[in-house]
C-alpha cells in the first residue's frame, strides 16, 4: 500500500483543472425578451434597430431584407490527473434573425439565446 | 485484482509516464430527425420553422427565395501519452523525461437540416443528415502535463462567417471581386478547393 500512497501522492501533486469563458460579437442587447415588443406584420425595421443596435450581418435576400444578430459564447473546463485527463469545450451561438419586406415592415423573426 | 496489482497499476503509469487523454468540442445546438418531420413541403411556412427551431445558424438568399441552415458538430479526441524517460535514459538524455509523445485519434459527429423556402415563404424542400466522420489522427510531442489537441480540427471550430462579416471588405482584390459567387452558407469543413471557391484563388481560406 505504500507504493499506492506514493503514486496518489505523485498524481495530486500534478493534478489540475480548467475554466474558461469567451465570448466575442454583437447582440449583449438580443435577450429571452428582446422580441416581448415584436410583432410580425407590425414591427419596422427602425424598431428592430432601435431596440437591439447594429446587427452583425445585413442580408439582401431577393425580396427582402434580413438582419443577423450573432454572439458566440465558448466555454471550456477540463481536469487533469496525471493518468488521465480530459477536456471539454463548448460554443454557443446567441443569434436572432428578422425579415423585413420592402416596406420596411418585420415578416418573419426567430430569436435563439442560450442560459447563462 | 489483487492488492499487489492494484498498487503496481498506477505506480507502473507513472514510472512510464503514460496517460489518457479525452477532449471533446460541441458546435452549435442539437438537432434530430425529429426537428425536420414536423414540416411538410408546399405546406409549412418560414415561421413556423423558426418557431420550433429558432434561429439558423446560418441563412442565405437563392434563386426564387431563401435558405436556412441549422448544423451541430460534436467532436470527440482520444489520446494516448506515452513518457520518453525509458528513451531518455537508453540515451542519456534524461530531458527526455519532461516529455511526452502524444497519438489522437478524432472523430466528429455532425447533423445538419437545409430548408429551402420560395418567394411566399413556403417550405419547398428540407433535408436532414446525420453522420460521423473518421476526422483525422495525429501525433505530437509536448510537456507531460500538457493537455493539448493533435488533431486539427480547426475547420470544424472556425466561427460562423457572420461574425467575419465587414472586414471581408478589406480582402485582396481577387477575392473581393468574387464575392458574389462564393457560397454565402456551406458546412463546416467544406473544402476550399472545389466549387464557387475555387474563384477567389489562392484568397478563398482567407474569405472564410
Amino acid at each position: 500500500m505504500g507504493t499506492l500512497a506514493v503514486a496518489l501522492a505523485l498524481c495530486s501533486l500534478v493534478a489540475g483543472c480548467i475554466n474558461s469563458k469567451s465570448s466575442r460579437g454583437v447582440g449583449s442587447h438580443v435577450d429571452g425578451q428582446a422580441h416581448a415588443d415584436f410583432v410580425r406584420g407590425e414591427t419596422t425595421r427602425k424598431d428592430v434597430l432601435q431596440q437591439l443596435g447594429p446587427p452583425s450581418q445585413v442580408l439582401s435576400m431577393e425580396n427582402e431584407t434580413a438582419f443577423y444578430y450573432v454572439r458566440e459564447s465558448i466555454a471550456a473546463k477540463g481536469l487533469i490527473l496525471f493518468v488521465y485527463n480530459t477536456h471539454t469545450e463548448r460554443a454557443e451561438y446567441d443569434r436572432a434573425v428578422f425579415f423585413f419586406d420592402e416596406d420596411n415592415v418585420l415578416t418573419d423573426y426567430a430569436v435563439t439565446v442560450h442560459e447563462e | 485484482m489483487t492488492q499487489f496489482s492494484v498498487a503496481a497499476l498506477p505506480a507502473l503509469c507513472l514510472a512510464m509516464l503514460s496517460s489518457c487523454t479525452t477532449l471533446e468540442l460541441e458546435v452549435g445546438d442539437e438537432i434530430s430527425a425529429d426537428s425536420v418531420s414536423a414540416f411538410r413541403s408546399d405546406e409549412t411556412e418560414r415561421h413556423e420553422v423558426l418557431a420550433v427551431l429558432g434561429a439558423p445558424t446560418a441563412l442565405a438568399p437563392c434563386a426564387g427565395g431563401s435558405v436556412l441552415l441549422y448544423e451541430w458538430v460534436v467532436l470527440d479526441e482520444m489520446q494516448f501519452g506515452l513518457g520518453l524517460d525509458s528513451l531518455g535514459a537508453l540515451f542519456g538524455v534524461p530531458e527526455l523525461g519532461l516529455l511526452k509523445l502524444s497519438l489522437g485519434d478524432s472523430d466528429a459527429g455532425r447533423r445538419a437540416i437545409l430548408f429551402f423556402f420560395d418567394s411566399e415563404r413556403v417550405m419547398r424542400a428540407a433535408s436532414y443528415a446525420d453522420w460521423t466522420e473518421q476526422f483525422g489522427r495525429g501525433g505530437s510531442m509536448q510537456f507531460f502535463v500538457s493537455v493539448q489537441q493533435v488533431v486539427d480540427s480547426g475547420q470544424l471550430r472556425d466561427s460562423l462567417r457572420s461574425m467575419d462579416w465587414g472586414a471581408e471588405l478589406l480582402e485582396p482584390p481577387m477575392a473581393l471581386l468574387n464575392q458574389a459567387q462564393l457560397p454565402a452558407m456551406e458546412l463546416r469543413g467544406a473544402s476550399a478547393g472545389f466549387g464557387q471557391d475555387t474563384l477567389a484563388g489562392e484568397h478563398a481560406e482567407e474569405i472564410r
